[in-house]
């Protein structure tokens, strides 16, 4: 056959230029103020861990796609993000064998194996942190406490996670809490995770390049408020407040980076709130009556296991009506 | 009703309005090729034919009929491409540069539906939006549908309640029917009253988008036409006829197929209101066509009026200084367009606009597998699952993207452009419908 003398395709003609690198990269971008108050409160060893795991994670995606016999597109960004997420929620204080197998285990096992990216069923970086949490968890449970670099002053009143005081000390002990502190990051726990003020900061970014919709995050922090509001509306003696619950612990990470996740999490409408409220109402279940103390990383992956029933709520279709007589 | 679409960036220039009259080429192909079927040539080849002569019509007369665009001899009658890059069989007239025009009349302005009806019928207008009807079906008030269409379809027998004047153009980078909107308000203005009669109509809307200027006289003349003006948002499906009548007339357009008819609705876009006016006023059958040429590269947006049938190669010889090194054309659009092989394909009034790339601005469909990102759910203005069905179609799994609504699909292609693994999303989903269609005919 002749070949014609121009290029020839299907419409559209032209595209909005937007890349999965593009949209990976921008992620990351928002996480920055994240990693920075990682940083800011945590010091170097916070870095470390992020780094190992960044590149651990980088370096396990390039090494499986070569083994496989794939296209290498480890610099995309997805690896590098999970592997940043993962950093972020792990503690500063782990041996650096730790992060590494972390790192390699949630791009194998949580994303190669079923295909590569966007195939996931399960949040990437929750699987690798599901992994080392099930077999070094006593380690893992261990955060030390704020040392921030400057202007601020070490919070010493706090020794744990606020959250784990909740579950220890129960609703008095968070007298010693202030909100100020929860809301700028100056408590002790896993470093990405403390500091609503940053997290805010990169998900109004992703909010705003429309990176993520606004429906997983807000109805994520809105359920595990209104859930939250019940238990502590049958006991205020007995629950905490649920300002003290959408403050504290992973709820504002995982409510703007991890649940909404490309691949783990629903496409419509309809499911992205229902997912929201999943992730949300898990969340306080697992934190009120759960072993584990914190609950947001077993309500996403539980969460996660809903979506391809909630990708079937789907939205009507225009055009779809009765023909009238 | 909320129309969802895109915004697609306006730092790109819009044509200053001027219509570059491009003089009559050499030599036209008029391709016999219709959105409903074929036409068979009423002339022979040497035969010398007027300009405005009808040279083809359907066997079905109901077919919108060929006529000259320019005078000269038939030199001869041979396969080439159609409209969508489709092979038919096309007239080439050799012009004899004179212009000997067949004899024309004009209706005088009291015409009845009837003659109105007879004149839309015989007259050839075809437009850029392939309708579900030709023209003159889709216009004609269900009594007057009986008069030339013995068994008419369903939707053919309702009255028609809303006669919608789209005065948006189908897609972004393309201004010709805004241009026509503005500088020629008072012809528009002329050609209502036809359209108005023949319909029936009820109710008479000209959509244009928000951010459209609509002249003083025009909005005025409306209103003693009892006409009224419906702002459309300025997003790039909304003026498709589905979406558009939804808009217009708060009713979805029933899909597969989608049939205005079927929800009392008709849209006749300004170019083909004002094809009407020169059929009734003058009597002349369309034989040019606006065809808004954009290359990217230099910016160049120029509007340029054709004789039906001049090649591309002509025009892009005749526009060349302002133009560069080409490396693909499309006929239609950047959003709808059809991407030609070469340059020997004559412009239609299928077609509104001649879009032409350097190879810098090709976008390549290299693409990677889905990655469920959802972009394209919250983009697709019919509110499908593209990407469902553009794995269903990738895969074969036909039935399923059926079940799934694939005919619903206007092929838009805004899934394609925000998707981020660079999908060919629409040809997936032509794919899908090939297959079905064939299946169909099989079983």
């Amino acid at each position: 056959m002749k070949r014609p003398d121009f290029y020839v395709s299907m419409s559209p003609h032209v595209h909005g230029g937007y890349s999965i690198p593009k949209m990976m990269y921008e992620t990351i971008l928002a996480l920055v103020p994240v990693i920075f108050a990682a940083w800011f409160f945590f010091g170097m060893p916070a870095l470390k861990v992020i780094f190992i795991t960044g590149a651990s994670a980088v370096a396990a995606e390039a090494l499986w796609q070569l083994v496989v016999g794939r296209p290498v597109r480890a610099w995309d960004g997805s690896a590098l993000l999970s592997g940043l997420l993962l950093g972020l929620l792990l503690s500063p204080d782990l041996p650096w064998w730790i992060p590494m197998l972390g790192g390699f285990t949630a791009v194998l096992v949580g994303k190669q194996l079923y295909g590569g990216l966007g195939q996931n069923p399960f949040n990437v970086a929750l699987v690798g942190w599901a992994i080392l949490r099930v077999s070094y968890g006593s380690s893992m449970g261990i955060f030390p406490m704020t040392d921030p670099q400057f202007m601020l002053e070490p919070n010493e009143f706090l020794e744990y996670p606020p959250i784990e005081i909740l579950r220890f000390d129960g609703p008095d002990a968070l007298m010693d809490v202030s909100y100020a502190d929860l809301f700028i990051g100056n408590v002790p726990g896993a470093p990405g995770t403390v500091s609503v003020l940053a997290v805010l900061v990169g998900g109004a970014y992703l909010l705003y390049r429309r990176i993520v919709t606004w429906h997983v995050p807000v109805f994520f922090i809105l359920s595990a408020w209104v859930f939250a509001f019940v238990y502590y509306n049958m006991d205020p003696d007995l629950y905490a407040h649920p300002n003290f619950h959408i403050m504290a612990g992973w709820i504002m990470l995982g409510a703007f980076f991890l649940a909404p996740e490309k691949g783990s999490s629903p496409v419509t409408v309809p499911g992205m709130i229902l997912f929201g409220v999943a992730c949300g109402a898990l969340t306080v279940i697992i934190r009120i009556y759960g072993s584990y103390v914190e609950g947001v990383h077993f309500a996403i992956l539980l969460a996660n296991s809903l979506t391809p029933l909630l990708d079937r709520i789907r939205p009507r279709v225009i055009g779809r009506v009765k023909e009238i007589a | 009703m909320k129309v969802r679409g895109l915004r697609v960036s306006n730092s790109f220039p819009v044509s200053s309005g001027a219509v570059d009259a491009v003089p009559a080429p050499e030599r036209v192909v008029l391709p016999l090729a219709t959105h409903w079927g074929e036409l068979s040539p009423s002339v022979q080849v040497g035969e010398a034919v007027k300009w405005r002569q009808c040279i083809a019509r359907g066997e079905d007369l109901r077919l919108p009929p060929l006529h000259a665009s320019v005078s000269g001899t038939v030199e001869e009658i041979k396969s080439g491409t159609g409209p969508r890059g489709r092979e038919c069989s096309c007239v080439v007239i050799r012009s004899d540069n004179r212009d000997e025009s067949e004899e024309v009349q004009g209706l005088d302005e009291n015409a009845s539906p009837r003659e109105i009806l007879d004149r839309l019928v015989t007259g050839g207008i075809r437009e850029a939006d392939a309708g579900r009807w030709p023209l003159a079906l889709r216009l004609a008030s269900p009594d007057l549908v009986a008069r030339i269409h013995p068994s008419p379809r369903e939707a053919l027998t309702r009255p028609v309640e809303t006669l919608v004047v789209n005065a948006m153009d189908r897609q972004p980078w393309v201004s010709v029917r805004q241009t026509i909107t503005e500088k020629r308000a008072s012809e528009l203005l002329e050609s209502l009253p036809y359209l108005q009669k023949v319909s029936g109509a009820k109710r008479t809307v000209l959509a244009a988008s928000t951010r459209q200027f609509l002249p003083e006289a025009l909005e005025r003349g409306l209103r003693e036409l009892k006409a009224e003006v419906v702002r459309c948002p300025d997003k790039y499906p909304a003026a498709l006829e589905p979406l558009l009548v939804q808009r217009v007339t708060g009713r979805q357009v029933p899909q597969p197929l989608g049939d205005a008819r079927k929800v009392n609705a008709v849209v006749v876009d300004v170019t083909a209101a004002l094809r009407v006016l020169d059929l009734m006023k003058k009597g002349c059958p369309p034989t040019e066509t606006l065809v808004d040429v954009v290359f990217p590269e230099t910016g160049l947006t120029q509007i340029v009026r054709v004789r039906e049938g001049m090649l591309v190669e002509d025009l892009v010889n005749h526009l060349q200084p302002k133009l560069g090194n080409i490396r693909k054309a499309v006929l239609g659009g950047p959003f709808l367009g059809y991407a030609q092989p070469h340059l020997r394909v004559p412009l239609t009034m299928e077609t509104d606009s001649l879009l032409l790339q350097a190879a810098k601005e090709v976008s390549r469909y290299d693409y990677q597998p889905c990655i469920n990102c959802g972009n394209c759910v919250h983009a697709c203005p019919m509110r499908l699952l593209p990407n469902e069905l553009s794995k269903y179609c990738e895969f074969n799994a036909f039935e399923e993207a059926e079940r799934s609504h694939l005919f619903h699909c206007i092929e838009c292609g805004i899934c394609a452009y925000v998707c981020p693994s660079r999908r060919p999303m629409v040809q997936l989903m032509r794919f899908g419908k090939q297959e079905i269609e064939a299946m169909r005919v099989e079983s």
